[in-house]
C-alpha cells in the first residue's frame, strides 16, 4: 500500500431509510473528515457500494426493498466487492439477526441508538482492520528483486 | 459561536418550566436524558451546523414519529402483525435516537408481541406511546429551541 493510498481521504457509505438518521451520521462522519455518500434502502446501498467501492458501508439492517443484510450478502458474493467492510446496525439486537449478520460476513454489529464516538471509533477500525488485510495480502517486493 | 449543551442554566429552567404541564408526565427525567443523548450526538459544544441540524432533527421528529404512530394504528386496526412489527421496529428506532428510552422499551415489546402474531395487549401500548411520545416531544422541541436560540 503507497503513502498516497494511506493518506486519501476515505469514504464511507451509509444506508439507512431514516432520513434523519442518515444526515445526523453524515454529518458526524464528515466532522471526523470523512466523506460520506448516502443510500435510503438496501437495493440503493448495494448499488452505491458496487459503483463507489466506498472503504467501509454502515447498513441498517431493516430497510425497504432489501435488508441490510441481503446487501451485504450480495456485496460478500462479488470479489469486487468482497472486500468492504460493512457494519451493520439496528434498533435491538435479535440473536438470530445478529447469528444473520456476522455469519453473512459483517464486519461489526452495532445496537441503534449510536453515539457519536461509538460510530467514529468503530468505522476507523473497519478501516484499520481493512487496511492491515490488505497490507499482508499484498506481496512484498524489495528493491533488491528488481 | 457555540452552545453548551450540559451546563445550561437557562435550558434547566425551560425544562423545568414544562413539568406543570406535565404533571401527569409518567417519566419526569426525560430533559435529562434528551441532554445526554444531545450531548453524545453533537458533544458538548454545539457549532452553527449543529444547531441548525438539531433544530431541523426537533421539528421532523415528532412529524415521523405521528406518522409512524397513525401507521402503527392503521395496522392493528387490520391485526397485520408483521406490518406493526416492522413499524413498531422504526419507531423505536427513531425515539431511542433522541433518548425516549422508556417510549423504545414500551416499542419492543409491541414489536415482540407482534413477531410472535400477538397483539392483544398493542393497542393499550401504543395509546401509552402516544401520550408519552406526545410529552416527550414537547419537551425536546423546548431544548432544542433554548440551545439553538
Amino acid at each position: 500500500m503507497s503513502a498516497d493510498e494511506t493518506q486519501r481521504p476515505r469514504t464511507v457509505l451509509i444506508a439507512d431509510d431514516e432520513a434523519d438518521l442518515v444526515v445526523l451520521m453524515k454529518r458526524q462522519l464528515q466532522r471526523a473528515g470523512y466523506n460520506v455518500l448516502t443510500a435510503e434502502d438496501g437495493s440503493q446501498a448495494e448499488t452505491m457500494a458496487r459503483t463507489h467501492l466506498p472503504d467501509v458501508a454502515v447498513f441498517d439492517v431493516q430497510m425497504p426493498v432489501m435488508t441490510g443484510i441481503e446487501a451485504l450478502e450480495m456485496l460478500q458474493a462479488d470479489p469486487a466487492t468482497a472486500s468492504i467492510p460493512v457494519i451493520l446496525i439496528s434498533a435491538g439486537f435479535q440473536q438470530h439477526t445478529v447469528r444473520r449478520g456476522l455469519a453473512a460476513g459483517a464486519d461489526d454489529y452495532l445496537n441503534k441508538p449510536l453515539t457519536e464516538h461509538e460510530l467514529i471509533t468503530q468505522v476507523a477500525k473497519a478501516i484499520e482492520r481493512r487496511s492491515y488485510a490488505t497490507l499482508i495480502a499484498e506481496p512484498v517486493i524489495h528493491d533488491s528483486w528488481s | 459561536m457555540t452552545a453548551n449543551v450540559a451546563a445550561s442554566p437557562a435550558a434547566e429552567g425551560a425544562v423545568s418550566a414544562v413539568t406543570p404541564e406535565n404533571s401527569a408526565d409518567s417519566w419526569p427525567n426525560h430533559g435529562a436524558d434528551i441532554r445526554v443523548r444531545i450531548t453524545q450526538l453533537f458533544g458538548t459544544d454545539l457549532d452553527e451546523e449543529d444547531r441548525d441540524l438539531l433544530t431541523t432533527l426537533a421539528a421532523s421528529f415528532s412529524v415521523r414519529c405521528d406518522d409512524l404512530l397513525d401507521q402503527l394504528d392503521r395496522a392493528l386496526d387490520s391485526a397485520d402483525a408483521v406490518a406493526v412489527t416492522q413499524i413498531g421496529h422504526s419507531l423505536r428506532g427513531s425515539v431511542a435516537n433522541f433518548g425516549a428510552s422508556n417510549v423504545a422499551q414500551l416499542l419492543a415489546k409491541v414489536e415482540s408481541d407482534a413477531s410472535c402474531g400477538e397483539l392483544a395487549d398493542a393497542p393499550a401500548l401504543v395509546l401509552q406511546v402516544r401520550s408519552e411520545l406526545g410529552s416527550f416531544s414537547a419537551r425536546l422541541r423546548i431544548i432544542a429551541d433554548e440551545l439553538c436560540r
